[in-house]
């Protein structure tokens, strides 16, 4: 660390607070820290030109350019996303309810409709090979090649049911992900004792 | 009866909002030369401290007011500011409005002349 950040901090500490500060969406986050960092340069840069020290033209730049509290506020009230603009005036914890049952409603969603692409794939799968042993066996003597053509066609279905279902459970897992922060949050919320519980456990913040 | 209700706290707002914009009215900025130019003109009077005016600039640029571009000076990225022709047509309302009622304020502030006898 040199004389000058020892003195006065370093501007990017001070962005890593408004980063964490700022609840917002991250693309607007980063619109809002990428313009402070670069008008921080060209300020101090600037300063600098007319004969100010470089520890003093920091100085200025950093109490000039880093939104305080109230200032964040605002600017959180201007960029908030419309979701937040819609929800504005219904409780957070209600906001927060209404989440896990539109969660848990979607995750069952998604199950379901993994688990009956597969199961359509199958059938799928299950009705061409009936379907293509019909016509071998009305055919009599017919080349392999041709039943293994017929059988892979038949397969493509359950091909595609499978991978419907990896996606499926990949966005399974992301909802459960989200349905234990919004319980460990709520958990929290009723016991400070939970505070920090990601899962059911009864009192892992505890003693 | 002014054509407008007077708003408090709406005021200071509205000056921040009006300051900025004439500082662009020449050129394009960005946001600290405008907060340097501000508090030039204003001979030190309005000082633009802890990044409050990025909720200013903000709203402008949300409003349509003034439109920001990234642009590259002397080797560093920055954000520069202009002035809008709905901005232009803003300021110059605005400043008739602020004029009027700065008028009306100081007819307040002002004692009456006494009249020569």
């Amino acid at each position: 660390m040199n004389e000058v950040t020892a003195r006065y901090g370093d501007f990017r500490d001070g962005l890593r607070d408004v980063a964490n500060r700022l609840s917002l969406p991250l693309t607007t986050r980063l619109r809002i820290l990428r313009e402070l960092q670069a008008d921080h340069v060209d300020t101090v840069a600037r300063l600098m030109e007319r004969g100010i020290p470089e520890a003093e033209a920091r100085h200025r730049a950093r109490t000039a350019l880093l939104p305080d509290g109230e200032t964040l506020a605002a600017l959180e009230r201007l960029h908030q996303p419309l979701y937040r603009r819609l929800t504005r005036n219904v409780e957070n914890h209600r906001l927060q309810q209404l989440e896990r049952w539109a969660l848990l409603g979607t995750t069952a969603a998604v199950v379901a409709l993994g688990v009956s692409a597969l199961l359509r794939g199958v059938l799928g799968t299950l009705i061409g090979i009936t379907i293509a042993a019909q016509a071998i066996e009305a055919a009599g003597n017919i080349s392999t090649s041709l039943v293994w053509g017929g059988i892979k066609v038949a397969l493509i279905t359950s091909e595609f049911g499978m991978l419907i279902l990896v996606v499926a459970a990949l966005i399974w897992f992301g909802l459960q992900f989200r349905w234990r922060m919004l319980e460990a949050r709520e958990l929290a919320r009723a016991d400070p004792v939970f505070a920090g519980c990601g899962d059911r456990a009864p009192r892992c913040g505890g003693e | 009866m002014a054509d407008r209700d007077f708003d408090v706290q709406g005021f200071a707002r509205d000056i921040n909002e009006l300051l900025v914009l004439a500082t662009l009215r020449d050129e394009a900025k960005h946001g600290y030369q405008i907060a340097l130019d501000v508090e030039g003109e204003s001979n030190g009077l309005v000082r633009f401290r802890h990044g409050t005016l990025y909720p200013i600039l903000h709203r402008l640029e949300e409003a349509g007011l003034i439109r920001g571009r990234w642009s590259t000076r002397g080797g560093r990225r920055r954000k520069t500011y202009d002035l809008t022709s709905k901005g232009r047509k803003h300021l110059d309302g605005g400043t008739d409005r602020m004029g009027g009622i700065v008028d009306q304020l100081m007819r307040v502030l002002r004692p009456p002349e006494e009249s020569p006898a």
